[in-house]
């Protein structure tokens, strides 16, 4: 009777103003959006959080790793209604695996569903499960992927460079310094956190924020072999033991071929980072 | 200083091609996005541009979806939705509504009820999309890949227990994730303003992309024009765009007003084809971007970067640049400033202050020459062409310290009649006869604190009047105040008196905008004039400085422009008088409204 009159309802509102009715159910929900979009992006976030964004230690990398090792082998989805599969939040089932879409929130009344982090600590949880790794040892990987992609800003953005494509990646991490990387085509890493936190003296810090990045080739190509100078530019806000601050930071390194024609790699000495404090020195 | 003033006075931006004051809102090409809200303004933009993200996608072969099952929906969306400047384009747009859950419940329900969508529509080609407002903190690309998800129910897929609108969406919003560059103004504790591009990669199509606060969300146009040829309009074509996120810095302070202008730089680069010989080349603009922030007043030096500002509206402007100058904030900039000590910290005019920089070269560059510029922060030359020195040091002399690094030293004497203020050096510049310029610009000013208890009152700008036309009343049906009208072709006079005992020098005079004629909207150049008329020889045609008691009397002759780069032009309206004194002070005054000082042509619609 409820849906009843839930779609008379809908029928009042709408039917003036489209071609068709609404249908009910032809909704994007942001519950299963998010466990989609981990679904379709999961190798490479695991990849990007086992790496440096989330914080793990080796014992949690190792475990991850096993995780992201077999995501590419990763179930097909089925929605189901709690109706459908009762009140667990997923069910393997061969090829495929159940998602209780009626427990995509975050909180009991339903008034948060599902984000980014908590679809990825769910498919951690079905192929943890599906490998038979005890879901136990998982639980500090949890809470660091949920602490760490609750709020992250930017995924990657890329710059295509002769071809070859460049990126950096920027996680904002509840609780923890920024992770900001620049990144070449065959996955060698300038941790720009790193450097800034050495640069600035910091040995402790409270807090590390980046802002509006922006990665450019440089003004040509210097060298013989035509590499490139890539700079990325970016606000920076720290508070740490050597002092706090708000500025401007640069971190510039080289792409190499080691051959004409060869490819672009990162040549990890040329890392240069600097940050403008301001003020007489 | 010559090497700037020589580039300025030719340089005529005919660049700026986003200036939310030039902008009304309107339905098509480029438009102030319609919305209450931030993100019901950035909804729109995204189901604006819907088909151009998705026929990315579909093109791709590499960047996208390589699932047969999804590019096989993805083609088939790519052609459902209507491009963007289709006449189909306007129905589209109207197909998006905005409602509350809170004030319609069981609207946003599942079939169980249990599920709050953030979205939801019919099955059937054109059925209208409802959009929760009450659900609009998702990230931009995850409203995207439910817009996706939306549009693919239009073609009778339905939320089956795989999710194929999900999966579709997630892989789009993917994809419009690589290839997005954006860039917001955090750092300056003005988050809310995101400037946003996404690199469509598709032949002939420019990228697309927005300019977005709290307030106001202005579509980005990157397209080649008449006004703004990206490429040579007689023999090419545009083929693709690259354009980077833009990298904020200060550009200089009005600090008796409370603002602070900050300019973006970066690089648009942008591939053209001939297609007769099918031959490519690469033109590369410089990104100009500025905005203009409104902190409290009084505005604290030391302070600000931890207060909140507003945006100036009508100061906002982003574009592809044709002006040299603002290759300063991009690939010119490749000087860091490691170190800066002045001699002194406080310091009375008519003294010489001497300062010494240490900086670093991030591309071998070796430089020949240098220049200091100073600059106080109430009265900073900022004009629209981004030369943001008002003198020029005394002397400047370079010292190579390692192979990438060098001291940079100079004296500059302030004037006796120098305005009290705090002084900063805003850039150094750099020359070499073989490897050409290169420059340093400092984010946080090393302010040195200039004394001077006798200095004049500052100089006023007074008597503003324009001679020789009639009043005008309207344009394009918009009412005018402080307007008049002139016949393309017919000469008039502008005067104004600078009050003060500081005599003007012979820099440039004004900002002024030309509005040109575009079937249902204004299309913009800003242009910049000097005293003499190098810069504009047909328009601005003599300029008179005499010096009388108690100021300079300046008078323009002007002559109503007919046509720009080949489009006629609609009006003239003037943005800015402003006024450089010889030591040191600086006066102004803007007409920042649209639809005030303008001389329209008598040839246009009123």
């Amino acid at each position: 009777m409820r849906q009843l009159i839930l779609g008379l309802l809908l029928l009042s509102c709408v039917s003036s103003v489209h071609a068709g009715p609404i249908i009910v159910g032809n909704g994007g929900g942001q519950g299963e959006y998010s466990v989609v979009f981990a679904h379709a992006n999961l190798k490479t976030i695991l990849r990007d959080c086992g790496s440096a964004a989330c914080g793990l230690d080796s014992r949690e990398q190792t475990l991850l790793k096993k995780i992201e090792d077999v995501a590419s082998g990763v179930p097909a989805i089925v929605m189901k209604t709690e109706k459908e599969m009762g009140s667990v939040r997923f069910l393997l089932q061969g090829k495929d695996v159940w998602i209780n879409q009626d427990h995509l929130w975050v909180d009991e009344k339903k008034t948060s569903a599902y984000g980014l982090a908590d679809g990825v600590v769910l498919w951690i949880e079905i192929l943890a499960t599906r490998e038979a790794l005890d879901p136990a040892e998982f639980a500090s990987i949890d809470l660091k992927v949920l602490s760490s992609l609750k709020n992250y800003v930017q995924r990657a953005q890329q710059l295509s460079t002769d071809f070859q494509s460049f990126e950096y990646l920027m996680w904002r991490r509840a609780g923890m310094p920024d992770l900001l990387l620049v990144r070449d085509p065959f996955f060698n890493e300038v941790d720009v956190t790193k450097a800034i936190s050495e640069h600035l003296g910091c040995t402790t810090v409270a807090a590390l924020k980046f802002f509006s990045p922006s990665l450019n080739p440089g003004p040509g190509g210097s060298g013989p072999l035509d590499d490139y100078l890539l700079t990325l530019d970016f606000g920076v806000r720290w508070d740490c033991d050597s002092g706090k601050g708000s500025s401007i930071g640069r971190a510039v390194v080289e792409a190499r071929r080691q051959k004409p024609d060869g490819p672009l790699a990162f040549d990890p000495k040329s890392v240069f980072v600097h940050v403008e404090t301001g003020g007489i020195h | 200083m010559k090497k700037f003033i020589s580039i300025a006075f030719v340089a005529l931006l005919g660049t700026i091609v986003v200036s939310t004051a030039a902008t009304p809102a309107q339905a098509g090409y480029r438009e102030g996005m319609k919305g209450a809200t931030q993100a019901e303004r950035e909804i729109r933009w995204l189901w604006k541009y819907v088909g151009e993200i998705v026929a990315s996608c579909a093109r791709s072969q590499t960047e996208c979806t390589t699932d047969p099952e999804i590019r096989d929906v993805v083609l088939k969306l790519n052609g459902y939705i209507p491009a963007f400047d289709s006449a189909q384009a306007g129905s589209w747009a109207d197909l998006l509504q905005f409602i509350s859950e809170k004030n319609n419940p069981g609207v946003f329900s599942s079939a169980s009820g249990e599920a709050h969508r953030v979205m939801v529509t019919g099955s059937t080609a054109m059925s209208k999309v409802l959009v929760n407002t009450d659900r609009m903190t998702m990230p931009l690309e995850d409203q995207l890949g439910l817009l996706v998800h939306e549009a693919i129910h239009h073609l009778g897929y339905g939320d089956d227990a795989t999710r194929l609108p999900d999966r579709i969406g997630a892989e789009v919003a993917k994809h419009f994730v690589k290839q997005l560059k954006r860039s917001s103004l955090e750092q300056f504790n003005a988050p809310e303003i995101q400037v946003v591009t996404f690199d469509t990669m598709l032949p002939n199509h420019p990228n697309i992309g927005f300019i977005s606060w709290g307030q106001w969300t202005s579509d980005v146009d990157w397209s080649s024009s008449a006004l703004q040829p990206l490429c040579d309009p007689n023999t090419e074509v545009m083929n693709r765009q690259e354009i980077s996120a833009p990298s904020w810095r200060v550009q200089g302070f009005k600090a008796d007003r409370g603002i602070v202008v900050v300019k973006g730089g970066g690089h648009v680069n942008v591939v053209c084809l001939n297609p007769r010989t099918g031959a490519f080349h690469t033109n590369r603009f410089a990104l100009g971007a500025s905005v203009e922030l409104q902190y409290p007043l009084p505005f604290d030096r030391e302070k600000w970067m931890d207060q909140t500002p507003t945006v100036r509206k009508e100061s906002v402007a982003l574009g592809a640049s044709m002006n040299p100058n603002d290759h300063l904030w991009g690939q010119a900039m490749t000087f860091t400033i490691l170190a800066t000590q002045h001699d002194k910290t406080t310091m009375k005019a008519g003294e010489t202050l001497r300062s010494t920089f240490r900086v670093r070269s991030i591309d071998n560059y070796r430089p020949e020459t240098c220049q200091l510029f100073v600059v106080g922060t109430q009265y900073s030359v900022i004009t629209q062409d981004t030369i943001p020195g008002v003198n020029s040091y005394d002397s400047c002399k370079l010292t190579k310290i390692s192979a990438n690094e060098w001291q940079v030293e100079g004296d500059v004497r302030i004037p006796t009649n120098a305005r009290p203020d705090k002084y900063y050096v805003p850039l150094i510049f750099f020359q070499s006869r073989s490897e050409g310029d290169r420059d340093a610009i400092p984010l946080l000013p090393a302010f040195v604190t200039v004394e001077n208890a006798g200095a004049p009152p500052p100089p006023v700008i007074r008597g503003l009047t324009v001679r020789g036309l009639p009043a005008a009343q309207k344009l394009d049906g918009n009412p005018l105040t402080n307007s008049y009208m002139a016949d393309p072709g017919q000469k008039f006079e502008v005067e104004f008196i600078v009050e003060g005992k500081q005599l003007a020098t012979t820099d440039r005079w004004f900002d002024a905008t030309l509005y040109l004629k575009r079937p249902g909207s204004l299309e913009s150049t800003v242009v910049h004039g000097s005293g003499s008329s190098i810069s504009w020889p047909t328009v601005l045609t003599n300029t008179d400085v005499i010096y009388v008691t108690g100021g300079t009397r300046i008078t323009m002759q002007w002559t109503m422009p007919t046509m720009f780069s080949g489009v006629e032009v609609m009006s003239l309206k003037f943005g800015r008088f402003y006024v450089r004194t010889f030591d040191y002070s600086w006066a102004e005054i803007e007409m920042p409204e649209i639809f005030d000082s303008m001389i329209v042509s008598s040839k246009v619609p009123h």
